[in-house]
């Protein structure tokens, strides 16, 4: 990405309706703002060639001009195309030769029997074209902030996926042009992000369980802030159990938004009915302007494998029974100056079922003082294993104690919550047959982790 | 338990053994000498042995002989007070035990700094029979003990006359890291000239660094040598930054200790310094502990660190500076080298490794047919390899991929491509040969079962190679 990202021209479909002269206009007030042209497009499905069609198209081209005409009056350079084709294709295809920066098109917002029969053109240009397009309904706070009257509020729904990357970068780019004020919403299904971060509370059938919360919300500033800097940027996260369209528009009317920036997976066929295109969906339905932001057409296509993080937050599985000194050492070994490094020790106290203990068998409740003290010592033993260069390195450190029947699981889900990116753990390897039966916690890590993980055995002597 | 820090409370003292003999003084001088560089008050004992003290008549009362004894030690803290150096005497009684153990005891109260004893020559049958009181505590304290055969040179050095010569015997174990540390910590009393040492069998280091080109029994061949000598100079680095250190790595065919002891001699040595693993007598047996050897028969001083003297926490952090990533050109492996360079700090070296099956003969190597050139089939393979490693090299990951800090163009990466059937051998080894701080691999993160059944490279790697070892698993979306 270059420091001057809108050097290229704008395309803007008009159908000549009042609708689409208001997105000329937001599109024009854009390209004045950016000093780039404006290609200015009309389509019609039909040859241009014939003597017929010339009668025929002659006020349309006369239109077009007039619009254009409008337009230059108040200081835009407009460039008119006269196409024949389907228009979301023309779109597209114009917008992929000059190398356009954006596509403007006009909702008409039309009632679901004409939408069958005959689609949007909105939606499928956002759904075609290689570059961001805006969906323009209300454009007059856009032209505002083109004017550099106001600040634009700016609604990002995002996800941890790569294509919500590509719109977060694209309201970096809009943000080097006037001011913005920020809202980045996720809004996941509690059902799939509970387990994933391992929380065992019982699922909520509104919102998440505030732990849930937490962690996701730390996990989605840090991905945001990376981006857009700390500034003038707020963050939203929303379980629900119904579909995250609706609860991402209602969230970005309550916002009050200007313009919900969404990216776009551009699923074809028939695994667009299997993913449940999000994108699609705002765009039908959001009351503001939708800018969708696809994949560039060489990474949709060839991907490069995802952006390397660099490693700002280890977690460092301790046995205490064991020589885990290395381990931790290693984690603040490869930790980078500032990031964060979470010691975890897993305890497997949980009480066996009811079942197993026979009749009238009561484990003694342990006594909350007592407990307490020992929780407390373990933690002061935990932060024994910090170096004395972390402090140095302004690296963090926090603790965790987790009581659990399988200390792998455990731990793999602990560094889900953690958003660890890389899991450190001392290797103590069973001898022979041993290891194949039990298997060892390292291993076990590394089965249930989807993230890296470092295994460190104690030095040689 | 280092000398650098006397501000850690509580404050440990430099314990000085004494039995009040010419050898004993020297000790306690070159414990002062050390208690003032480092600001550790120094604890002189003495043992009052109704046993040793044949000059006292039976009939003397044991009152009378510990008063004696008790004045003789108080003349002596009184010699060595002053000057800055807050000395205290320690007056113990055998109570029935061994001197040695009087000590001992004494020893795991205080948790001394540094332990000061003097050597007294002895023959073998008298050590024998009588033990050695120095070799007893360095085989068994956790603080370094120095046994001094001559103190001149640490006086001279303190007065800042001369640089004190240090001889670090080291092999590539966590037990020399705290040898050469204790090493480092002596250049803050005084200007200090280091020179690190290495011993080992030539046939046997060939074997254990997987070296491809001949085997040889008198001397290092040149690949285990240049590799040795790289290993030791980064292991001395870490330890001891970047000062200028003399780095030796030299064969030898019978006793590693001798071989040592000659080499401190060679270099005029005034101090040796080893770790000692302290294992007990009977693994001792088994393997002859180094340590004790120059601890007997060096013709210096000799401090013998235990690995206890520096917990893992007071070490240097272990840097990463060269990854060994092996690929195979499948795309988890190109993720695996991504990976790698984000553990890499500027200017570490990443090492691309990949293993290919060896040619065996016949049934792969034609035979040369009339006119042909017999070579052909080895220089088509010797090209086939080099090529393999260009191919290696394009793998390097974009900068663009990386946060701008940790751009892989800051990186050094070197490409080796190696013949072996088993991958994790050839893993192991070239982590061994190359000096890698740590291995990164891709892993597929197969079920329990799967894995139990059919093993990975992975796995096997982390059995047998003793470094830390990064998997990296397949990229989800």
């Amino acid at each position: 990405m270059t420091t001057t990202p809108f050097t290229k021209p704008i395309v803007c479909g008009t159908d000549f309706s009042p609708l689409a002269q208001k997105a000329a206009d937001t599109a024009a007030a854009l390209a004045r703002r950016l000093g780039v042209p404006l290609l200015l497009v009309h389509a019609e499905e039909m040859p241009l060639d014939s003597p017929f069609a010339k009668a025929w198209l002659a006020p349309m081209t006369e239109a077009l001009k007039e619009e254009a005409e409008r337009l230059r009056k108040e200081g835009t350079e407009v460039e008119e195309i006269f196409s024949a084709g389907l228009p979301d294709e023309v779109l597209c295809e114009i917008a992929l030769d000059r190398g356009a920066a954006l596509v403007v098109v006009a909702s008409l917002g039309r009632r679901l029997p004409a939408r069958w029969l005959i689609g949007s053109v909105a939606e499928r240009a956002a759904e075609g074209a290689r570059v961001p397009t805006l969906v323009v309904r209300r454009g007059s706070a856009l032209q505002a902030w083109a004017r550099g009257e106001k600040p634009l509020k700016v609604v990002i729904g995002v996800d941890f996926g790569r294509h919500s990357e590509r719109a977060l970068r694209w309201v970096a780019q809009l943000r080097q042009l006037g001011p913005l004020e920020v809202t980045a919403i996720y809004v996941d299904w509690p059902p799939k992000d509970q387990p994933r971060l391992g929380v065992y509370a019982p699922l909520g059938l509104v919102g998440n369980e505030p732990q849930t919360e937490a962690s996701i919300e730390r996990d989605l500033y840090r991905r945001v802030t990376r981006i857009l800097g700390e500034e003038g940027v707020k963050i939203d996260v929303e379980g629900t159990w119904g579909s995250i369209d609706t609860q991402l528009i209602a969230k970005a009317t309550d916002a009050g938004a200007d313009l919900v920036v969404i990216g776009t997976h551009q699923w074809r066929g028939l695994s667009r009915i299997r993913n449940q295109s999000v994108s699609r969906a705002i765009v039908r339905h959001s009351p503001t302007s939708v800018v969708c932001v696809p994949m560039p057409e060489r990474e949709a296509e060839a991907p490069s494998g995802p952006k390397v993080r660099d490693i700002g937050r280890v977690l460092v599985a301790v046995d205490l029974n064991e020589r885990d000194e290395a381990a931790a050492s290693y984690a603040y070994s490869v930790v980078k100056p500032g990031g964060k490094v979470r010691l975890v020790h897993v305890e497997s106290r949980a009480p066996l079922p009811p079942e197993f203990l026979g009749e009238g068998v009561v484990i003694p409740e342990p006594d909350p003082e007592e407990e307490a003290a020992r929780v407390a010592e373990v933690k002061e033993r935990l932060k024994a294993f910090c170096p004395e260069e972390a402090e140095a390195r302004g690296v963090q450190t926090e603790v965790e104690l987790l009581d659990a029947v399988d200390p792998a699981r455990a731990i793999s889900d602990a560094a889900e919550r953690f958003n660890a990116d890389v899991i450190c753990v001392g290797g103590h390897t069973r001898p022979g047959l041993l290891a194949k039966v039990m298997g060892s916690v390292a291993l076990g890590v590394l089965t249930h982790s989807k993230r890296p993980v470092l295994v460190v055995r104690p030095p040689r002597e | 338990m280092n000398l650098s820090s006397p501000d850690s409370k509580p404050v440990r003292p430099i314990f000085c053994g004494t039995d009040f003999s010419n050898n004993s003084a020297r000790a306690a001088r070159v414990a002062a000498v050390f208690a003032k560089g480092s600001g550790h008050p120094l604890l002189l004992a003495h043992v009052a042995d109704e046993l040793s003290d044949f000059s006292q008549p039976n009939t003397v009362d044991a009152e009378v002989f510990e008063e004696t004894m008790n004045q003789r030690l108080v003349a002596e803290v009184g010699r060595l007070t002053g000057d800055g150096v807050a000395v205290k005497g320690d007056f113990l009684t055998t109570s029935g035990h061994l001197v040695e153990h009087a000590l001992m005891q004494r020893i795991n109260e205080v948790g001394p700094a540094l332990i000061v004893v003097s050597s007294v020559s002895k023959t073998s049958f008298d050590r024998w029979s009588l033990g050695s009181v120095s070799e007893h505590l360095a085989l068994r304290a956790a603080s370094p003990t120095l046994v001094v055969r001559s103190s001149q040179p640490f006086e001279a050095w303190a007065a800042g006359e001369r640089t004190l010569k240090i001889f670090v015997a080291v092999d590539f174990g966590s037990v020399s890291d705290a040898a050469l540390q204790w090493a480092g910590e002596l250049r803050r009393i005084g200007a200090c000239e280091i020179v690190v040492a290495y011993v080992g069998r030539p046939d046997e280091e060939w074997k254990r660094l997987g070296a491809a080109d001949e085997v040889r029994y008198t001397e290092n061949s040149p690949e285990v040598q240049a590799s040795l000598e790289r290993n030791l100079r980064e292991k001395v680095r870490v330890v001891l930054g970047e000062d200028a250190v003399e780095v030796i790595v030299e064969p030898v065919a019978g006793r590693a200790d001798a071989r040592l002891i000659e080499l401190a001699s060679e270099h005029h040595a005034d101090l040796v310094v080893v770790g000692t693993h302290q294992r007990p007598l009977l693994s001792r047996w088994w393997r002859p502990s180094t340590s004790l050897g120059i601890l007997r028969h060096a013709p210096m001083s000799v401090a013998c660190v235990p690995g206890a003297a520096f917990p893992l926490m007071e070490r240097p952090l272990p840097e990463v500076r060269r990854i060994l990533v092996a690929s195979d050109f499948s795309e988890l492996s190109i993720r695996a080298i991504q990976h790698a360079c984000t553990m890499a700090r500027e200017g570490a070296t990443i090492l691309l490794l990949h293993v290919v099956p060896p040619v065996r003969l016949p049934d792969l190597l034609p035979v040369p047919a009339a006119g042909e050139d017999p070579h052909e089939a080895a220089d088509q393979r010797r090209r086939m390899l080099d090529e393999l490693a260009l191919r290696l090299r394009k793998l390097l990951p974009r900068d663009d991929l990386y946060p701008p800090e940790i751009a892989p163009s800051k990186l050094h990466f070197e490409a080796h491509v190696v013949e072996d059937d088993d991958v994790a051998r050839a893993i192991g080894l070239a982590a061994e040969r190359l000096g890698a701080d740590l291995i990164c691999i891709g892993s597929h993160g197969r079920s329990a079962l799967a894995s139990a059944l059919i093993g990975s490279v992975a796995r096997e790697t982390m059995k047998r190679s003793r470094r830390p070892v990064l998997f990296v698993p397949p990229a989800t979306e």
